[in-house]
């Protein structure tokens, strides 16, 4: 019994450690930082985007191609999803941006599909669209907010204060569908239309480089930085 | 001389013997039988003398610990330090005493004056109100005098203004002298009280040391008022002395589980005594055992016999002077054995969970069926009516389910009777006779011969329900019904809220965890399982294997009108179209038992009239029409002995048979014959009581619930529990709910809702509503009326939705009930109150308008509006606003607006208004209070609050429409 208490509060105690050590990054300055840059590939055929015809205000909604999962032709490279160092403890500081994150809400679609911001950041939800909106957030460490957005309503400021990745939907237009992505430090960078993307200034040495997408889940790799060097990796997701 | 001579010898030898040494021996028994007396009476008579002592030196090291730590405080630097500046304060003060003295006089004057003005002001203001009061006389009646008036008055207002200034003097004055004091003062006072502290300490617990030590050793009674009826039939008071040894049983401080008993406090002395002030309840009227008793044997006994049983590790002891006590103590769980006596009326007693489970146990089980108890005389015949059975499944279906019911449906309550396949076969015979052709087979409209005598004429049926005959039988030709389409249908109308349905064993809990139910099969073939709760997913029966057990045709028919096939059925109308009922039978059909086998020439057989009749005097020996009705059994009774005083039943009354092996207790009697109810059996004494297939947890359960039936309720009418109305309304509310298991699909009371696990979690809006769960109370959202209304008659409110409320033909007073429950529960006045009618007013409706119009917040973006259905999917719909009228609390709207999320975490219906300037600036004047109260006007305004009396026309749903 005594030795199943141990084992436990040992369990507990490693739990916690590792769960304060993952949030506990600590800024310093970097001088003779590498860099990362990257591709993010899709494993087999580009799949095609199908459209979202909207259901309603269609005055103002507009059938668009769903962002959900996007692959270049060409280069096969996946768009909008996140690259990021899972285990950094200490880098460059996080810096808050000098003006608010935009997120808009144009043609019943976010712009962007995913946003990326530093925890304690104010985002300033734009409503270019001058219907109603609601902007309903799943999210867990941050309290879920529900709060519409009506026409005369031109800007909504939410501060969100914990990193984690939230959902965004509109409950009265059911196709839109946005992630926000809050940071605990700055290593985390979304892939462009090819699929690429640059983590810049990294102190050297190894890390688990994570890669996050909506739809095909996370995958992630060792990854070494050298002082001043380009590290280059290729990543590869395929479905779930 | 001779004579004289022996005359003279005599009387020497009488005078010279000495009886001193028989003197001595007797004066020494005497001494040694006086001693022995003062002994017995001081020692051996009275062990309780000696935990009294035990407790007194007990309790006073603690005090005297207690003392020398208080004491060692006086030596610290805090102390002293305190000491210090405490005769520094006090040497300050004393010099300033003089001018202390002063301002103490000057601060009684200034009041005085304060006071006097304060006073002048005072009535002149009266005078003014009177003044005020001629004045707007003579407005009204348009007196002449009416300037003249308010000359008057405003003459004495100015006086009043006037002597103002004076008062805010006298008071800044009073204020000033005040705040003097204070200064010379200093902390003098704080100083003292902080002193004060250190020394009452002490003073308090050199006065407990006295106490304790001044304690005289006595018994201790307590006078439990009218607890004992004698057997003249009146009530007499009893004495108590069990805290003449148990001293801190009511005492806080003694909770240790390190203090030895029997001084602990009681373990639940909070949540008890309170409630049951132990200087009237005294104790056994809870825990049994014999109160006037003064030693541990006499007191206890009884209980500890059990435990020696139970537990191996003690030995046996029974003692001789008590072994026929007929109310022995009781402990640990079985405490709660004692509460039913003065709790029958509240049968989910939460504060009992052992003795609840029993009570459930027994009812669900139909133990009232066989055996009569007290307060069960009515209570319903758990088993389904079997008056038309003979349509519903085969011969050889019948066969193998009487045989053993749990190779069919492994968590039946039906139990096993243990019969031969011979005696099987007649009772099969008898009840394929007596039903068959009762629901089937006659045609459309046409009246069946027990219509006007069974279950519908004896007044059960819904008049709201399609009659009996009304039901096609004939079904229709050119429909072909579909499985698929009827899967669907069963998956997301709400049958998956009672039933399981075609998941084999893989059945969901609550929390969506599978339970895979292991039933352990025992040397007599008897398959155990834990009979689960009547409740949630598990309160209908489980269906998968239906399709072998009955027919198409006698689906179809159930599922239009289940009252129609039996008349108290809990199973509520889904108000299903022909098709779909069609579609559902042919689903259900594809559900097969693998276990189903032909009897050869059963049918044959079961014609039999010899056999017929066999099977009738099998179900009158073994008592079927205690769960079941059976045509030509009507007129019979309980076949079982009365229960209602098991519990006091003396050993000498039980017979255990050939069973020598078990131990003479009451409670080994009761837990074998309930796991193996024919051990008692012998060559002349046959048994009759079926095997439940119980495992150990229930039945000691019921044993204890069956330990609880003595008849004492009679004994102490002063002491049963009498609810108030609110109390009463809960007790009744969550039976019925229980009873129609409103929580297999409902949240209610932050339980159930197991139906919600077949929903993604986008998709719960989609889900049967919350009724009370966090801060959502359905009593506090919906109007009565509007709920006694549906409850008797369900409109969709979200049409879209496809499970559906169905029509369960609640009788007005289940009804009243069910809402009194939800008024109770949204902590509403009780019984009824009618919410206060918001006043509509023109400007707010139309400011309201405007706000919901899709300039501004848009709202029929979501909400129905009339017949015009909103844009998008219906996922993203809301209820129609018109209803709200006649539906939801006015001011539940305004607290909905204000905070969805709040009341409803999850909700797609947005927070509107989430800070000041939320609102639009061009309504209202951007006030936000004011736009949620216009909204609520606006939509108050849309619909009508139906008057007049509920309609009984059976609703329909959009399909049939």
């Amino acid at each position: 019994m005594t030795k199943l208490f141990t084992f436990l509060f040992t369990l507990i105690g490693l739990i916690s450690f590792l769960g304060t050590s993952a949030w506990a990054y600590e800024a310093i300055e970097v001088t003779n930082g590498g860099t990362i840059t990257g591709t993010v590939k899709f494993a087999g055929e580009p799949p095609e985007r199908p459209m979202i015809e909207p259901s309603k205000d269609k005055e103002v909604c507009k059938p668009h191609p769903a962002s959900n999962l996007i692959v270049s032709k060409e280069t096969k490279g996946i768009q909008y999803a996140v690259a990021y160092l899972a285990d950094i403890q200490k880098g460059k500081p996080q810096e808050k941006p000098a003006e608010n994150p935009k997120f808009d809400q144009k043609g019943c679609e976010y712009l962007p599909h995913v946003l990326i911001f530093p925890a304690g950041s104010t985002v300033d939800i734009l409503n270019s669209d001058g219907i109603l909106h609601n902007v309903h957030t799943f999210s867990q460490a941050n309290p879920p907010i529900n709060k519409a957005q009506p026409k005369f309503k031109k800007v909504l400021q939410e501060k969100v204060e914990y990193p984690e990745v939230i959902n965004v939907k509109c409950d009265v237009h059911t196709w839109m569908n946005a992630y926000w992505v809050v940071t605990g430090h700055p290593y985390y960078a979304a892939t462009d239309e090819n699929g690429n993307f640059k983590l810049e200034n990294v102190p050297p040495g190894n890390y688990k480089l994570g890669v996050w997408h909506e739809t095909l889940g996370t995958v992630t790799q060792d990854v070494v930085v050298k002082e001043k060097e380009e590290t280059k990796v290729n990543v590869e997701m395929a479905p779930k | 001389m001779a004579e004289k001579d022996q005359e003279k010898i005599f009387i020497e030898a009488v005078e010279r013997k000495s009886y001193g040494h028989i003197y001595f021996i007797i004066t020494l028994i005497g001494l040694a039988m006086t001693l022995w007396a003062f002994w017995d009476e001081v020692i051996t008579r009275r062990p309780w003398k000696k935990y009294q002592k035990e407790f007194n030196r007990f309790e006073l090291a603690r005090a005297e610990a207690e003392l020398k730590q208080a004491q060692a405080k006086l030596n610290t630097p805090e102390y002293k330090e305190l000491e210090k500046k405490l005769a520094e304060a006090e040497k300050d003060f004393n010099s300033r005493k003089g001018s202390y003295r002063d301002a103490l006089r000057r601060l009684k004057e200034a009041k005085i004056k304060l006071f006097e003005v304060s006073q002048e002001q005072q009535f002149l203001k009266s005078e003014a109100d009177e003044a005020f009061y001629w004045y707007s006389k003579a407005l009204h009646e348009n007196d002449k005098d009416v300037l003249i008036r308010k000359h008057e008055l405003d003459k004495l207002e100015a006086k009043v203004k006037e002597m103002q200034p004076e008062i805010d003097k006298r008071q800044s004055e009073v204020a000033a002298i005040e705040k003097e004091i204070e200064g010379i003062k200093g902390n003098l006072e704080n100083l003292q009280a902080e002193k004060r502290k250190y020394t009452t300490d002490i003073e308090q617990i050199r006065r407990k040391i006295e106490g304790i030590k001044a304690r005289p050793i006595e018994i201790k009674q307590i006078v439990v008022e009218k607890s004992l009826l004698t057997n003249f039939g009146n009530h007499v008071d009893r004495a108590e002395r069990c805290m003449t040894c148990h001293v801190a049983i009511d005492r806080v401080g003694f909770e240790d589980a390190d203090i030895p008993q029997p001084f602990r406090t009681h373990p639940k002395r909070q949540e008890i005594f309170g409630r049951h002030p132990i200087e009237r309840f005294g104790c056994t009227l809870c825990h049994a055992g014999q109160g006037a008793a003064l030693t541990v044997e006499q007191a206890h006994n009884g209980e500890q016999q059990v435990k020696a049983v139970h537990d191996k590790d003690r030995p046996i002891k029974i003692n001789h002077n008590t072994e026929f006590w007929s109310r022995p103590l009781f402990l640990g769980e079985n405490v709660q054995i004692g509460c039913r006596k003065c709790h029958e009326i509240d049968r989910g007693l939460e504060e009992a969970p052992r003795l609840t489970q029993g009570r459930r146990n027994f009812e669900e089980l139909g133990c009232h069926g066989c055996h009569l108890v007290k307060g069960y005389e009515n209570y319903p015949k758990v088993g389904p009516d079997l008056t038309r059975v003979g349509d519903k499944v085969t011969a050889d279906w019948m066969f193998q389910w009487i045989k053993n019911p749990r190779t069919f449906r492994v968590e039946t309550r039906m139990p096993n009777f243990l019969l031969s396949d011979e005696n099987v076969e007649a009772i099969v015979a008898y009840l394929m006779n007596v039903t068959r052709g009762k629901y089937l087979a006659q045609a459309p409209g046409q009246k069946t011969e027990n219509e006007g005598t069974g279950g519908q004429g004896n007044g059960s049926f819904s008049p709201s329900l399609p009659s009996y005959s009304a039901v096609p039988v004939a079904l229709s030709k050119n429909y072909q019904p579909s499985p698929e389409r009827g899967k669907e249908l069963v998956q997301s109308i709400g049958c998956l809220g009672c039933h399981v349905i075609g998941e084999g064993t893989e059945v969901k809990d609550e929390q969506g965890n599978p339970i895979k139910i292991v039933p352990q099969v025992d040397d007599n073939g008897v398959i155990r399982v834990s009979v689960p709760r009547k409740t949630g997913r598990k309160f209908g029966p489980d269906l998968s294997g239906i399709g072998s057990k009955t027919n198409f045709q006698w689906l179809v028919r159930w599922l239009k009108d289940p009252k129609s096939y039996d008349p108290k059925t809990p199973m509520p109308n889904f108000r299903l179209s022909d098709e779909q009922a069609q579609d559902i039978a042919a689903y259900l059909m594809t559900l097969k038992w693998d276990g189903e086998s032909k009897i050869l020439g059963l049918e044959e057989k079961i014609k039999d009239p010899a056999l017929i009749e066999k099977g009738a005097k099998l179900i009158r020996n073994y008592g079927c029409f205690g769960c079941h009705t059976i045509p030509g059994m009507e007129k019979e009774q309980r076949i079982g002995a009365e229960l209602t005083t098991f519990g006091n039943k003396w050993i000498a009354q039980m017979s255990f048979g050939n069973a020598t092996h078990i131990p003479e207790t009451w409670w080994d009697w009761t837990i074998n014959k309930l796991r193996n109810p024919r051990i008692y059996a012998t060559e002349r004494e046959i048994l009759r009581m079926p095997n439940f297939g119980l495992l150990d947890e229930d039945i000691k359960a019921i044993a204890m619930f069956l330990k609880s039936l003595t008849g004492e309720e009679r004994e102490i009418p002063d002491y049963i529990y009498k609810p108030d109305p609110i109390k009463m309304a809960l007790i009744q509310g969550r039976e019925l709910v229980r009873q129609y298991n409103c929580i297999g699909c409902h949240i209610i009371e932050n339980k159930g809702g197991a139906i919600r696990a077949f929903y993604k979690p986008q998709e719960l809006n989609m889900a049967p509503p919350l009724l009370e769960a966090g801060e959502l109370h359905e009593g506090e959202k919906v109007r009565h009326d509007w709920l006694s209304n549906f409850l008797k008659n369900p409109v969709p409110i979200r049409p879209w939705l496809k499970v559906r409320m169905p029509t369960f033909g609640f009788s007005d007073e289940e009804v009243a009930t069910l809402v009194s429950y939800f008024s109770v529960l949204a902590k509403k006045r009780f019984p009824y109150e009618l919410p206060k009618e918001p006043f509509l007013l023109p400007n707010m409706i139309q400011a309201g308008a405007r706000l919901a119009s899709s300039d501004y917040l848009n709202c029929f973006n979501c909400h129905q509006q009339g017949d015009k259905k909103p844009e998008g999917p219906p996922e993203g719909w809301a209820p129609d606003l018109a209803m709200a009228t006649g539906r939801l609390n006015p001011d539940w709207i305004v607290k909905w607006i204000k905070d969805p999320q709040k009341i409803q975490p999850g909700t797609k219906m947005p927070m509107f208004f989430p800070d000041e300037n939320s609102g639009p600036d061009d309504i209202l004047e951007g006030n936000e209070e004011q736009q949620i109260l216009a909204l609520r006007d606006y939509v108050l305004s849309l619909g009508s609050i139906p008057t007049g009396k509920i309609s009984l026309a059976p609703v329909k749903s959009p399909e049939e429409k």
